[in-house]
């Protein structure tokens, strides 16, 4: 496998780091770390979907990243929540769009690391249950329940369902 | 079908992952049932609402960076560790370009004689930072659990090789569970036991030749290793307990793995 094919999954792996990191400087900074294992285990790595197999290494590098931030994230969560250039949409979708994209962004990121994962995933990277059960390390069923329980807090934070509780 | 099982599958549904016999008892159910018809249009309202979201492509500068640091990890072999303890919006990695354009260079000049210590030099020192690491940086382990049978499928897909797990509780060195780790330029499976408040990691990898067999040593810092090789595997123990200890416990150890 060349470096090459791995960088095509670039902006996937850089997509689920900034999500699930909050941040660009820490999104860009696992991206990094993540890319480093990748090519450490290039060579012996297991059978089947590369960008699965990469954006699983991304995840658990976010969580060692969220273990060994803990501490500094709960000081400047707020912070970071709230200072946001990475995203690029384009200026009609800023027009259209602007008020719910902040707010599904502002729901996402509300979530729970556990069911924002499998947001990410599904929603925006649209990964197969298998493949997501694959990245997380978890059974398809698991995977289900999740995705269920996340769209249900989504949309209750969105009032999708009409203002019903 | 009835409302509780369209209500437990309309996300599959609605994501394409039902299978054709299910996905059309859905369509049945929902033909004659308003409150499940609205439940399925309010999931696939949320999906569409869900494709405004933002989506994070990589700056280019970010691009740059990985294909320079990845190149500087070919170039020498060792992917460099990224420094847990930078501060937020450090930008440590921009020296790493210089030092990837140098390496490049340094190879396309040719005959570039490797400088590196001895490997079992490199290794160990590679192996004491590792377990200086896991107790710094609040990650000694990913799985924790004090069952080989927990600890040992744990690994299965991480890494390609199966790491022998022993319990060795009842000879007073309990194991704390597993963690994935780089050691060198090895993908390792770390295994963690403890003796009394002493933490102990073992790191295992597939041996590449050259590991001497059971080695004993300590160095400046107050940690010893004692590594083997076992059946085509390198073992390194590490641990800042009275190296007579760890010496008894590798070879608890290797007895245990060894068959």
């Amino acid at each position: 496998m060349s470096d090459e094919s791995l960088l095509s999954y670039l902006d996937a792996a850089h997509n689920l780091a900034r999500w699930l990191m909050g941040n660009p400087a820490d999104a860009e900074d696992v991206v990094q770390e993540a890319y480093l294992r990748a090519l450490a285990g290039a060579q012996r790595r297991r059978d089947g979907d590369e960008r699965a197999w990469l954006l699983s290494i991304v995840r658990n590098a976010c969580y060692s990243s969220h273990r060994r931030q803990r501490v500094r994230r709960a000081e400047d969560f707020d912070e970071t929540r709230h200072s946001d250039p990475g995203a690029t949409p384009s200026p009609e979708q800023l027009a259209l769009e602007g008020e719910t994209s902040r707010r599904v962004q502002s729901a996402v990121e509300r979530l729970a690391l556990e069911f924002r994962e499998v947001v990410v995933l599904r929603e925006f990277e649209g990964l197969s249950y298998k493949e997501i059960a694959d990245v997380v390390a978890v059974p398809i069923g698991t995977v289900m329940s999740r995705l269920s329980r996340a769209r249900a807090q989504l949309q209750a934070a969105l009032a999708l369902d009409g203002g019903r509780p | 079908m009835t409302c509780d099982g369209v209500e437990h599958l309309v996300d599959a549904y609605v994501d394409g992952e039902l299978d054709s016999e299910r996905a059309l008892a859905v369509d049945a159910h929902v033909a004659g049932c308003a409150a499940c018809a609205a439940r399925l249009e309010r999931t696939r309202a949320l999906a569409r609402t869900m494709k405004t979201a933002p989506y994070f492509r990589a700056p280019e500068a970010l691009a740059q960076r990985v294909r320079a640091t990845t190149a500087a990890a070919s170039a020498t072999g060792r992917p460099r560790q990224p420094d847990a303890t930078r501060r937020r919006q450090s930008r440590w990695w921009l020296w790493l370009i210089p030092v990837a354009s140098a390496a490049v260079v340094l190879l396309a000049v040719g005959g570039l004689v490797s400088r590196r210590a001895a490997p079992d030099e490199v290794t160990m020192e590679a192996v004491i930072d590792g377990h200086v690491r896991s107790l710094m940086a609040e990650h000694l382990t990913d799985v924790i659990s004090s069952d080989r049978h927990t600890v040992k499928p744990w690994f299965a897909g991480r890494i390609d090789f199966s790491p022998t797990v022993a319990d060795l509780g009842s000879e007073g060195f309990p194991l704390i569970g597993g963690r994935l780790d780089y050691i060198d330029h090895h993908a390792a499976a770390a295994l963690i036991y403890k003796r009394r408040g002493h933490v102990i990691n073992v790191f295992v990898w597939p041996a590449s030749g050259g590991v001497p067999t059971h080695a004993t040593r300590s160095d400046g810092r107050g940690y010893h290793v004692v590594y083997w090789t076992n059946d085509g595997v390198a073992i390194w123990v590490v641990s800042d307990l009275a190296l007579d200890e760890l010496d008894a416990f590798a070879q608890k150890l290797d007895a245990a793995t060894s068959h």
